[in-house]
């Protein structure tokens, strides 16, 4: 999987320098815009991926570039590049969402590194999601009954209170439940209650 | 007399023919009585029938005189009464205009007899002249029968009259006419009648302009007697009079009138004087004064009052307007904050305020009527300040003078004041408003102000350089950032195989080559722009050039107090160099001067600039201060840069000045002052010529 990064600079040398450096590198995918305005025009047509965004810019500055962002896409990780270090903007641009705040003239090892973390937040989020999706999927395979019954079980009520609750045997019961167990793919109650949770079955907290 | 002549003149008529008829009577009894004896002829008896025709006559004649006596009676009154008439001025004129009949009392009254009037022209002899035409009269007289009219005739002796006319129309028997006039004198009364005609309008005049009322009133009765016409009351004095009341108590405003009136009667005096009020008719309230005389019969009793009333609204209003201003006035003098004076054309103190009053430590009473300038401690005279108090007025007429002075209090202290004088003209009379302002607390204030805008500037300077450094740092970084990024690059390259692409490294190495290349360039621009470019270098006059940098320099900074001289070795030398780098050197030296006394807080501030000729055509300039000196180990390094002893000072001042004199050609160096202060000197090159 290509790693993509989105390099949001207004001095030509810089961008250049920073796509030979990943170049270099090696196992990225990058692509330069000279201004906020232009980076933000694409954002809904690329790929997610990192973005290393110079903070002082003419037309939108970098923390402007990184608020509007963040209203409209949240798949993207931002480093913030600044020739100013002071602590009140990188106060700013936390708040603002980036991931890390770098000052300018900096190691490249630094870059590099914020890079990988910025790219590894982005797969967890995406495995996180997968498995969210999946444990969605198992749900949806189980009849109305079977959800019944597990919604029972997250509660950890016995099979005779379930039973009974739901006006059914305590045999039929078992059987429900060997059935969503096997649907779910699980082989115990716990691990059921984990999907239950994932997919969003029941709030994690009760109101 | 005339009367009684004229009565014993037509007895003695009657009394002679009497006689004469008793006479014949008498003859004839004789005659009759001799008959009688002896009879005798004819003769006798034609003596008889003479006398009995004789006798018969008288008898007749008798008779006749016996029946005639009333008609004469009445002749002779009527001769009587046309005699008398005469005595009145009667004219009788035909129709053809002649005179018929002049009387005496015409004669008299015109001074024609009646043989040179009869027969006349009334108008050809009178000169006359009337307001209607003669046969107009005619026509009037045959209709009407009568009429009347004024004529003015001319008397004999040449004085106007003028003579009411009666006329009546006289119809004779024969059908003819004449008109008989009755004249009268009417010059005197005419003439008073106008005298007292043009008298009344005065009176009237004056009454209405005046606005004056003048009553009498019967005091008995309480009746008005006579008054002036009512427009003292907008005409509405009718409506003041109840029925059988004085039109003075009938007003309800007037109660209080009446009762001083009724005290003034009581208490014996003949004189009352009130204020009052009365309603006009327009609806608004005016104000009068009042004065009334009292007057009493023999028994002391009041009959009458007699008395005027006069319409003091506008003057009342003036006056109160007067007597507010004058307070104003006083207010304005008692509450102003600065010392203000009102003097005349030679400042003769006519008014003054009361912080004028504290200002100079003297009563009021003792500065009116000095003079202004003898208060004045200018040390350059008073003709010098005559002067100039006129130049300074003269411009324009605006107040222009604000001019620091010392005024001397009474206890002898001087204090620093700042004047303003402006003139007027009051009534022809020039004077001059001269408003001083106690400086002591203003000059305090100023000094902590400029020590106040002082740091301002010092600060703000910081400011800009934190803004430089800023922007500096982000030009700076992108370069920077640039580099790091192309040799890092370059450094995997290695890394990832000792025998890389030749070319790519190359060409990183080249980028990061430029960006150095770049970052020099910005380093480069930085210091252009710190040093202003290229010197233009100019002949310049080194004594303005230094005077317009010291007014630089010690405007608005914390140089107040320092006394500042100059000492040119020539007025008119000319340096050459680049007029702004040298007013920079000069400021940054003046200003250092000035800072480091300020510092110091000595009394003394004295700062001298002068200039003397030095070797090989250069001039120099000597900065001296009366700070505290320089301290030896900063003598050293005083001209490196970060080098200072201000604690918002950069250190950067004297290095830049140092470079600037040395790029003019001459040398920039510093030393102690032998009496404590600094010394800085510094050479330019001289032009050739001192123009004259």
């Amino acid at each position: 999987m290509a790693r993509h990064i989105y390099i949001v600079d207004d001095d030509d040398a810089l961008r250049h320098s920073v796509e030979v450096l990943l170049d270099v590198a090696g196992g990225f995918a990058t692509a330069s815009f000279a201004s906020g305005e232009a980076f933000l025009d694409r954002v809904p047509y690329v790929e997610a991926g990192c973005v290393l965004l110079d903070l002082n810019m003419p037309g939108l500055d970098g923390l402007e570039v990184l608020r509007r962002l963040q209203q409209i896409d949240d798949r993207f990780e931002t480093i913030l590049l600044t020739g100013q270090g002071d602590i009140g903007v990188a106060v700013e641009a936390m708040k603002a969402g980036a991931m890390d705040f770098i000052e300018k003239p900096y190691d490249n090892r630094m870059l590099l590194t914020a890079l990988d973390n910025g790219f590894a937040r982005i797969e967890d989020r995406e495995r996180e999601a997968n498995a969210i999706q999946e444990a969605r999927e198992h749900i949806e395979r189980l009849t109305p009954r079977e959800r019944d019954v597990l919604l029972g079980l997250i509660d950890g009520k016995a099979n005779k209170i379930i039973a009974y609750e739901l006006d059914i045997s305590p045999r039929t019961v078992e059987i429900y439940r060997a059935n969503l167990m096997d649907k779910l793919g699980v082989r115990s109650v716990a691990e059921a209650v984990r999907i239950a949770f994932a997919a969003g079955l029941v709030p994690v907290f009760r109101r | 007399m005339h009367r009684v002549q004229a009565r014993l003149a037509v007895d003695r008529t009657t009394v002679g023919l009497s006689m004469l008829l008793a006479a014949v009577a008498i003859a004839a009894v004789v005659e009759a009585i001799s008959v009688s004896g002896p009879p005798e002829a004819a003769a006798h008896r034609a003596l008889v029938g003479v006398l009995v025709v004789a006798g018969g006559s008288a008898a007749a004649a008798l008779t006749w005189l016996w029946r005639t006596r009333p008609g004469a009676r009445l002749l002779l009154a009527r001769r009587e009464l046309v005699q008398a008439v005469e005595f009145a001025a009667v004219m009788v004129v035909d129709e053809q205009d002649v005179i018929r009949h002049w009387s005496r009392g015409c004669e008299e009254l015109f001074g024609w007899s009646a043989e040179e009037a009869e027969g006349q022209s009334p108008r050809v002899l009178l000169n006359s002249r009337t307001v209607e035409e003669e046969s107009e009269l005619w026509r009037q007289l045959r209709r009407e029968g009568r009429c009347d009219l004024d004529a003015v005739h001319r008397h004999r002796d040449g004085r106007e009259l003028i003579i009411h006319h009666a006329v009546k129309l006289f119809d004779h028997p024969d059908g003819r006419f004449s008109a008989v006039n009755a004249l009268t004198d009417v010059t005197e009364w005419r003439r008073a009648e106008a005298a007292l005609r043009l008298s009344e309008a005065r009176l009237a005049t004056a009454v209405s302009v005046q606005g004056i009322f003048i009553y009498e009133i019967d005091l008995i009765t309480g009746e008005t007697i006579w008054t002036t016409d009512g427009a003292f009351f907008g005409g509405a004095s009718n409506s003041h009079r109840g029925p059988g009341e004085s039109f003075l108590w009938g007003a309800e405003s007037n109660a209080l009138v009446r009762e001083i009136v009724d005290d003034a009667i009581a208490g014996g005096q003949d004189r009352a004087h009130f204020d009052f009020e009365f309603p006009y008719p327009d609806g608004s309230q005016r104000l009068a004064e009042g004065w009334a005389r009292i007057i009493r019969d023999d028994d002391g009793r009041a009959v009458r009052l007699l008395g005027t009333h006069l319409d003091v609204t506008e003057r009342r209003a003036r006056e109160r307007a007067l007597r507010a201003g004058e307070a104003e006035r006083r207010a304005i003098l008692a509450t102003v904050p600065d010392a203000m004076f009102v003097c005349s054309e030679h400042g003769v103190i006519r008014a003054c305020s009361t912080t004028a009053c504290q200002l100079f430590g003297y009563q009021e009473a003792k500065l009116l009527g000095r003079n202004l300038l003898d208060l004045i401690e200018d040390g350059r005279g008073d003709e010098t300040m005559c002067c100039e108090m006129l130049h300074a007025v003269n411009e324009d007429g605006e107040a222009v003078w604000p001019r620091p002075l010392n005024v001397r209090r009474a206890d002898g202290e001087l204090v620093p004041t700042s004047f303003l004088i402006g003139d007027a003209t009051v009534e022809g009379t020039r004077m001059y408003v001269i408003i001083g302002r106690d400086m002591r607390a203003t000059i305090a204030s100023e000094e902590r102000f400029h020590r106040l805008s002082n740091d301002l500037a010092q600060v703000s300077r910081l400011g800009m350089m934190g803004e430089m450094a800023a922007a500096l740092a982000h030009e700076l970084s992108q370069p920077l950032s640039a580099i790091v990024n192309f040799l890092g690059a370059a450094d995997l390259m290695l890394d990832a195989d000792p025998r890389a692409d030749v070319q790519r490294l190359r060409s990183a190495l080249s980028s990061a080559g430029g960006q150095a290349a770049r970052a020099g360039e910005i380093i480069r621009r930085l210091r252009a722009f710190i040093l202003r470019g290229e010197a233009d270098m100019r002949a310049e006059r080194l004594a303005s050039l230094v005077r317009e940098a010291a007014t630089l320099a010690l405007f608005n900074t914390s140089s107040f107090g320092v006394r500042l001289s100059y000492d040119f070795e020539h007025e008119h030398r000319l340096v050459l160099g680049d007029r702004i780098q040298i007013q920079q050197v000069l400021v940054n030296l003046i200003r250092n001067a000035a800072d480091a006394m300020a510092a110091h807080g000595g009394e003394r501030r004295d700062l001298t600039i002068s200039t003397t000729m030095a070797r090989d055509n250069l001039i120099e300039i000597v900065v001296r201060d009366s700070g505290p000196g320089i301290a030896p180990e900063m003598l050293e390094r005083l001209f490196s840069p970060f080098a200072t002893t201000k604690r918002e000072g950069l250190g950067f001042g004297l290095a830049i000045s140092r470079r600037i004199v040395e790029a003019h050609g001459g040398q920039l160096s510093a030393e102690p002052a032998p009496d404590g202060g600094a010394i800085f000197r510094f050479t330019l090159p001289v032009m050739e010529e001192v123009p004259a």
